[in-house]
């Protein structure tokens, strides 16, 4: 293998830290929602049946009540706020060379993945989605589940152009 | 070239295994049986108990019985079912007693001919041939018994092809074939290595681990005593005794897992060689099984090494890792460890993965304090909590050891702190890591998948953030960098990774 150490002088690096990151379809937002929606209701319905038919003294009901109600608008509120601010923190940025997704509210990540690592990427609704017509892009790498990037929120139409792009990204760099 | 090139064996012929795949066959299906039903046989062994014994016995025996005879047809079937050949391109497997079977497999896509042989292989003087493919669990072309010259013409029958899809100009082709037997002693392992590497096996952990649980059913067993006994006397009695005890112990402990590491180490690494093919590393080793194992340049993902505390302070060994990608890409996770070389041979083998990378050129960075402080205060919490509970309803005498915890945890959390830097020269990201001992890893920038930037909510409101490096042989990480810098590292390793042309695999 040839050796070479060219020096670069950082600024002559392209730098992610002034991208503009596009934001994914609003309609995403209102499909996290009526998630969260779904996903409280059979909760509530849970515990409404625990209360009800399963715990038998008063007793049990009142120390029940006590716990599970709190618990459960603590539990309710986070669900919304964190489905609102990870939405608004959301964002996806298509460079030249790689692609960029950023995400999470509590948690953050950024991951970069240049096209010429992707293995393969795909399309995909889940029912949820596909209610409110939106697709998401899921793009693999071979460095495991974990880096393996899925972009949600984007119209079908959108979703399936830049999964055409990265195709042909992908394996332009492979001639060359 | 093609076919002619072996005079010895026409493999372009269907041919079946060396007669004693059948003995290899019929082990292996035993020894699957014995895993599958080792409950039943111990049923026997022990015996029913009960009226019905004789009974269960017997039934047993038969089942036994009808399951050797089942395992013996099998294997004989098998054996002359089994049919295999090489053509141009592609190797052959036509076998299967009730279901036919007919594959063919590109020699374009196998990654690695491994021979690997137990004790029958070695009586016999045969090898089971071990091919691995990418893009398939499924073993389609592994054979129990060939023999030896047999193997070997398969192998250099297939490397040869394959370094013909390789390489495109015609004018290599030569030259790699006949360097497929080209094959070169890096470094080995003599009996003092093994020595060595059976005294410096992590024996402390276990033995704190022992010794811990001896201590606990000590006081355990103090609270059983009846309150009429004499607590005093007792007590002091089988506290002399326990001391001693606990002594003799762990003395016997210590040497039992002495030998026992030592005995291992020889049966796996002994006569352990280190060898260097033109396109990457093979290596062999064992006493019994003789294993031999091989890592293509291209394969190699990441390098590693690293030493326990034993290692360091008196041998200053270190055991040395291969990470290789996965044959199914991503689940199954290949590598391997060469225990016991010294900075000197890792130097050796890393002259040949890394031609002209040099180690003093790397300046090293370290991460940002918070990063202990933050684990300490975690730390702190958990064992403020142990302390409360153990002075309020526990034996105040668990105070002292579990105080000793506290301080030791609190010194490797620092050392730990102390010892992640990482590094980027030469096309080549390093990282260091460690408690008490040292862990290195290189990584090829090209062989990176993704980068990724993480933080907690606590790193949020530090402005640190976490990079995460993804490789096919898993991911690797630089804690607790201030914002700035963790962008700046992945600038350069993403720009690193688009600039150039190299591939990962």
């Amino acid at each position: 293998m040839e050796f070479k150490n060219e020096q670069l002088l950082s600024t002559d690096i392209p730098s992610i830290q002034d991208i503009q990151y596009e934001k994914v379809e609003p309609a995403y937002n209102t499909a996290r929602l009526t998630g969260s929606l779904i996903f409280s209701l059979i909760l509530a319905i849970v515990l409404t049946v625990l209360y009800l038919f399963v715990i038998e003294s008063n007793e049990g009901r009142s120390t029940f009540l006590k716990i599970a109600f709190p618990s459960y608008l603590v539990l309710t509120v986070f669900l919304f706020l964190s489905s609102i601010q990870n939405f608004r923190r959301m964002g996806y940025a298509v460079r030249e060379k790689d692609l960029l997704f950023k995400k999470g509210w509590l948690w953050s990540s950024k991951i970069i993945i240049p096209y010429k690592r992707i293995q393969h990427s795909e399309v995909y609704q889940n029912p949820i989605e596909r209610m409110f017509g939106l697709s998401r892009l899921k793009v693999y790498t071979a460095g495991g589940a974990s880096s393996d990037l899925s972009i949600p929120g984007l119209t079908p139409s959108k979703a399936e152009r830049l999964k055409n792009f990265i195709t042909l990204k992908t394996n332009g760099d492979e001639e060359e | 070239m093609g076919m002619k090139k072996n005079d010895q064996f026409d493999l372009s012929i269907p041919r079946r295994q060396s007669f004693f795949a059948i003995v290899l066959i019929i082990y292996k299906y035993y020894k699957i049986i014995i895993r599958q039903a080792w409950p039943v046989l111990l049923f026997i062994v022990v015996g029913g108990g009960g009226r019905n014994r004789a009974n269960w016995e017997s039934y047993a025996l038969y089942a036994v019985i009808i399951a050797s005879a089942f395992s013996m047809t099998l294997a004989i079937l098998n054996y002359f079912r089994h049919y295999y050949h090489l053509t141009e391109d592609e190797l052959h497997v036509r076998k299967g007693i009730f279901q036919k079977q007919n594959v063919s497999i590109p020699i374009e896509r196998v990654q690695t001919v491994n021979f690997e042989e137990n004790i029958f292989h070695r009586l016999f003087k045969v090898t089971s041939l071990k091919i691995d493919t990418a893009g398939s669990t499924k073993k389609e072309f592994d054979l129990d018994a060939v023999s030896i010259p047999e193997a070997k013409a398969i192998r250099d029958y297939i490397l040869s092809k394959k370094s013909e899809v390789e390489s495109v100009s015609t004018d290599d082709v030569e030259e790699s074939v006949n360097s497929v037997n080209n094959e070169k002693l890096v470094t080995h392992l003599d009996l003092i290595d093994l020595l060595k590497i059976g005294v410096s096996y992590n024996h402390l952990r276990s033995a704190g681990l022992i010794f811990g649980g001896i201590f606990w059913l000590y006081y355990e067993i103090d609270e059983l005593l009846p309150d009429y006994i004499d607590d005093s006397m007792v007590v002091e009695q089988a506290f002399t005794y326990g001391l001693l005890a606990i002594l003799y112990i762990l003395l016997l402990f210590v040497i039992v897992a002495f030998l026992y590491s030592l005995v291992r180490a020889v049966f796996r690494y002994y006569d352990l060689r280190f060898l260097r093919q033109d396109d990457g590393f093979k290596i062999k080793s064992g006493l019994f099984t003789r294993q031999e194992f091989s890592a293509l340049d291209s394969k190699i993902q990441k390098v590693g090494w690293k030493d326990n505390l034993l290692q360091k302070k008196l041998f200053k060994i270190h055991d040395l890792n291969l990470k290789q990608a996965g044959s199914i890409a991503i689940n199954a996770k290949k590598s391997f460890e060469v225990p016991g070389v010294s900075m000197e041979k890792i130097e050796k083998i890393l002259a040949y993965h890394f031609p002209n990378l040099n180690l003093d050129l790397f300046d090293l960075s370290g991460v940002h304090p918070k990063m202990w402080y933050r684990s300490i205060f975690y730390l702190s919490l958990l064992f403020a909590t142990i302390f409360t509970v153990i002075y309020s309803f526990g034996n105040v005498v668990f105070l002292l050891p579990t105080g000793a915890m506290y301080i030791l945890l609190g010194i490797s959390i620092y050392k730990r702190f102390q010892k992640t830097k990482y590094g980027i020269s030469q096309g080549v990201l390093q990282l260091r890591g460690g408690t008490f001992a040292d862990d290195t890893t290189l990584i090829k920038l090209h062989k990176i998948q993704a980068v990724q930037l993480v933080q907690s909510p606590y790193q949020q409101r530090h402005d640190l953030a976490s990079i995460i490096i993804f490789t096919a042989s898993g991911k690797s990480s630089i804690p607790y960098l201030p914002v700035e810098e963790a962008t700046k590292v992945s600038d350069r390793l993403i720009y690193q990774v688009e600039k150039s042309n190299l591939p990962w695999m």
